[in-house]
């Protein structure tokens, strides 16, 4: 195996356990509904961009799906497939913010892009396959409270990203 | 920073004509700062998303009943109650029967087979949109009043 990828692997490893971690911890916070998360797990998923190119990072998206369902018991559920088509959503939004955006967007702008994503493929899914119509009333909350998490979850990200010497040293460049 | 690079700066010099000690941490403080501040590019993710919420709440505020009323989905099913007057609902979903209070002009969910029983954790709601719902047992709960400001 060539050097950079063996490198570019084993960061993607180590960020899946972190994506695991998050899990984990998230899964321990109250929440109002179910599907409102702060999406802690997503915080690794950032931080990979700037150090993995996007074909690792759709890996490590899908292996975050994957790991949550895994910790939240939802793996195999309708909830499973809502949180997978979200993550796929998000993916796919956050590669092409980083990619149009270059260096005028930091990890904030590719959080709230991601987070919007999602949001809105979940409601889709929601208003086709669960409440129909009614779906419009959990709009508001659902896009509201994104925002603010994805601002916050962004922030941190990006603060890790430039402050960190910790990230720095990983070491690897896509 | 070291020493040698701070007294290069033109703050040091002012500091030490005042015969003070440097402040050490104003100058590490100012560009961490300054890298929180949001890019063009977050701005225009940031305007986008907040537009789409914004459509969000002008789709749902467009249409007011005229009274006050639960509106209850299960699944593909609706259903709308008076919220004055008091009533227990047996609502059956995809994994068993969810019970719905309306009493005292709210609505509350007292059971659920679901496992969280995170919709019965949320208590009463009584205001203009609020929701309840069990998303499991696929039974969700709308609060719909006449007049947009009114509460009790």
């Amino acid at each position: 195996m060539p050097a950079e990828r063996d490198d570019s692997v084993k960061l993607l490893a180590f960020l899946s356990a972190l994506c695991l971690f998050m899990s984990t911890l998230e899964y321990a916070i109250p929440k109002p509904l179910p599907f409102l998360r702060i999406g802690l797990a997503n915080a690794p998923i950032l931080l990979a961009f700037g150090k993995l190119p996007p074909r690792r990072i759709v890996q490590l998206s899908a292996l975050k799906a994957l790991l949550q369902g895994f910790v939240s018991g939802t793996f195999l559920s309708y909830v499973f497939v809502f949180s997978a088509a979200g993550t796929a959503a998000a993916c796919g939004a956050m590669l092409f913010v980083a990619w149009i955006g270059g260096d005028r967007v930091s990890r904030v702008g590719i959080s709230l892009g991601g987070a919007l994503a999602s949001n809105a493929v979940q409601l889709l899914l929601s208003r086709l396959f669960l409440f129909g119509a009614g779906t419009a009333y959990l709009a508001p909350i659902v896009f509201g409270l994104g925002i603010v998490s994805s601002l916050l979850l962004g922030a941190v990200a990006e603060q890790a990203a430039t402050q960190s010497l910790w990230y720095r040293s990983l070491g690897v460049e896509p | 920073m070291t020493e040698g690079s701070f007294r290069a700066s033109p703050g040091g010099r002012r500091q030490g004509e005042e015969g003070g000690e440097p402040p050490k941490r104003a100058p590490r403080l100012l560009p961490r700062l300054g890298r929180l501040l949001p890019k063009r590019g977050d701005l225009i993710v940031l305007f986008i998303s907040v537009l789409i919420f914004a459509a969000s709440i002008a789709l749902v505020g467009n249409e007011r009943p005229s009274s006050d009323t639960v509106t209850l989905k299960a699944g593909h099913e609706e259903y709308v109650y008076p919220l004055g007057e008091d009533r227990i609902l047996k609502i059956e979903g995809p994994i068993g029967e969810t019970i719905v209070k309306i009493d005292a002009g709210g609505v509350r969910f007292i059971d659920s087979p679901c496992r969280d029983k995170i919709c019965v954790g949320m208590g009463a709601v009584s205001q203009n949109r609020q929701v309840v719902a069990c998303l499991p047992n696929k039974v969700i709960a709308t609060v719909r009043k006449s007049h947009a400001g009114r509460t009790r």
